[in-house]
């Protein structure tokens, strides 16, 4: 079977990069890349069968230009783009850039993307198409009059969003009205330099809630349906960093009821191709809508363990107009899985980002394990991009061996060079209450009163201090021979032999 | 072929706690004292910096320690083992009584950006008075704002960046005494 395009240009950088241009190549589709000055050495160039540049470092020049972009896709003749997350992946003008330049945009229409890039219009259309809705405010609030009526009407504390925001960005917790002023001025400002669109509305806020999604494919020939959902309610400041499926917290009855209104929700906006619907949950299997992420997401990984369905390659299909044959009683959940976003940032100096040098990098490996790694050894982070730059994802027959999979591999893990936020990943995994499934939104911030590791025993101390020593003799010592230095000698010796 | 033979003392610091360490080495055999504790070791530096140890008390562990040698001169070794990280120093003589003298690590001194940036705020001014953990300069970098803060209180003796400068990773911020 020919495959469906002869070239993807992926429209990223990093591990997701690495990820598409591995579906293209099981596909036969060449990869083309672009990269910024700031990416010539990264391992997604390497990888992919084309590169292209796009400009200076910082993505407004680069990865965020839509000109550069098409201009590189043109450069290479790509019939199809993907972009990725994040960048122009939501960008609905970048979206009609494709279609006017007759380039397969690999995402849902623009003009699904711009509904739910309008979170006050996504809640009106979910409200129509009777998907339950976090209460809120009918539509944009103007003045801090308007929230304090819309806060006594929802109760304490609520949530200032903007209106064109996403992916926890532009959001403001008020718990009482004389906060009321500073944070819709705050709001407002940073909705409006962030997202250009300074509108604003209003949501009831839990502190302590789960945050529950559903993975929804839909083809070009009327198919729409949901893999399950994803629980990613371990969070920071609003940004995920372990998530998991299934969820412990909803049983198959709860699953069908979320997955139904996720494929309800889609199928009212006309959506296509890969896309996420967020909820908020209680403990008491109540949800409701929260917003519709419309593209490939970060934590895609852990819905492809559990379903076996490789979403990106999916998405390929249903750009070319194909028929994936995915029918809702096909697709089954199996065993569970969890994935951890591995960050260079420093989780004992609050998270703080750490570009640098990776001195020394070992993946695990073995059964169920899944590493979607952006870098390699040596690298050199760049500072100007996210801080992610890998994905431990594993499987296993269930949520109790996943998470000793988990143990396994991040105890295996080594990443040296670079702070990075394994440690704080171990901390949670060891965790009794994630053991549990007791996961809320204030899952980390209720951890951090957890007690200092241990000073290491002696006859540990004692073996550091001696490899210590040993090193630090081997580097005084007259040099030894390169590992390598028999393959020279042998060299040599035939050179010799010659002459 | 000679087997390679070397005797070392070395002194190495982990935390608070001063390590006498005493190697024979006789080719991979190694014979440890620390602190006068004795190590019968089969040492192989399988990769580079990656030592895997054999203790030869008949117990038949396996122990990978991981040394990452510092990048300056003087500065701190990490050594890893299993997934836990133990940060090392070598003691030269002397510069212990020296530090004993000053009455700190030395390292408190002179505030550095961690990471290169740009600088957006300066949150204080020479002859400020500053608790520790309180915020120096706010730095632009990897898309988030980041405030560095002061490791320990002190007084702001001089501040040497202003808003707008761009500064690589080390670039000197303040000095607080």
């Amino acid at each position: 079977m020919a495959p469906p395009f002869r070239k993807i240009l992926i429209a990223n950088r990093g591990e997701i990069a690495v990820r598409v241009a591995r579906a293209c190549r099981e596909m036969g589709i060449a990869a083309a890349a672009v990269f910024s000055e700031a990416d010539r050495d990264s391992l997604h160039v390497r990888y992919a069968d084309e590169a292209y540049p796009i400009g200076p470092a910082a993505p407004a020049e680069s990865y965020l230009s839509i000109e550069r972009v098409m201009d590189a896709a043109r450069r290479a003749g790509a019939e199809a783009i993907h972009p990725g997350y994040g960048f122009l992946s939501e960008n609905p003008r970048f979206a009609e850039a494709c279609e006017n330049a007759g380039v397969i945009f690999i995402g849902p229409p623009a003009a699904a993307m711009r509904l739910m890039g309008n979170k006050v219009e996504a809640r009106r259309q979910m409200k129509a198409a009777g998907v339950p809705i976090t209460p809120g405010s009918d539509g944009p609030v103007a003045s801090a009059g308007d929230v304090e009526k819309a806060a006594s009407a929802l109760g304490y504390p609520i949530l200032i969003k903007a209106a064109a925001g996403g992916g926890g960005r532009g959001m403001r917790v008020v718990r009482a009205r004389k906060e009321i002023d500073s944070a819709l001025a705050a709001c407002r400002s940073e909705a409006g330099s962030a997202f250009g669109d300074p509108s604003v509305y209003v949501e009831r806020y839990w502190d302590r809630v789960r945050h529950i999604e559903v993975q929804v494919l839909a083809d070009a020939c009327g198919h729409t349906v949901h893999l399950g959902e994803r629980e990613c309610s371990i969070q920071r400041r609003h940004q995920k960093l372990i998530e998991e499926s299934p969820s412990p917290l909803l049983d198959e009855a709860a699953r069908e009821r979320l997955g139904a209104a996720a494929v309800r929700a889609c199928e009212a906006i006309g959506y296509r191709s890969a896309g996420t619907v967020e909820f908020l949950a209680d403990a008491q299997g109540g949800f409701w809508f929260m917003e519709v992420n419309a593209r490939l997401q970060v934590e895609h990984p852990v819905t492809e363990m559990v379903t076996g369905i490789d979403l990106v390659r999916a998405q390929i299909r249903i750009a070319a107009g194909e028929d994936p044959g995915l029918r809702q009683e096909g697709i089954r959940m199996r065993g569970a899985a969890i994935e951890c976003r591995l960050c260079s940032e420093d989780p004992d100096n609050d998270f703080l980002p750490s570009p640098g040098r990776i001195d020394r990098l070992r993946v695990p490996g073995g059964p169920g394990v899944r590493d979607d790694s952006g870098v390699y050894e040596g690298y050199v982070m760049p500072p100007y991009y996210d801080s992610l730059f890998s994905k431990l994802i594993v499987w296993g027959a269930d949520r109790r061996e996943a998470i000793e999979r988990m143990r396994r591999c991040l105890d295996e893990y080594v990443v040296e060079g670079i702070p990075t936020t394994l440690p704080f990943h171990r901390r949670v995994i060891d965790d009794p209450r994630f053991v549990s499934g007791d996961l809320h939104t204030r899952f980390i911030e209720e951890m951090k009163g957890g007690a200092p590791a241990p000073e290491p025993s002696g006859p540990m101390e004692d073996l550091a201090a001696i490899a210590v020593a040993l090193d630090r003799s081997a580097a005084v010592a007259p040099p030894r021979p390169p590992a390598e230095g028999w393959k020279h000698a042998g060299r040599r010796r035939q050179l010799e032999k010659r002459t | 072929m000679a087997v390679e033979q070397s005797t070392t003392r070395t002194r190495v610091r982990i935390g608070d706690r001063l390590h006498e360490v005493a190697l024979e080495r006789r080719g991979s055999r190694v014979v440890a004292h620390v602190d006068g504790r004795e190590h019968r070791l089969s040492v192989h530096e399988s990769q580079r910096g990656v030592y895997s140890l054999l203790p030869l008390d008949g117990g038949g562990r396996s122990v990978e320690v991981r040394v990452a040698a510092p990048v300056q001169p003087g500065g701190d070794y990490r050594v890893g083992v299993r997934s836990r990280t133990i940060v090392a120093g070598i003691e030269m003589p002397g510069r212990a009584q020296q530090r004993g003298e000053r009455g700190e690590t030395g390292a408190g001194r002179v505030l550095k950006a961690v990471m290169p940036g740009r600088i957006v705020r300066v949150l204080v001014s020479a002859g400020d008075k500053v608790r520790r953990g309180q915020g120096i300069v706010v730095i632009e970098a990897m898309k988030m704002e980041n405030e560095l803060s002061a490791p320990r209180e002190g007084t702001v003796v001089r501040v040497l960046a202003s808003a707008g400068d761009r500064v690589e990773a080390g670039a000197e911020l303040a000095v607080i005494e």
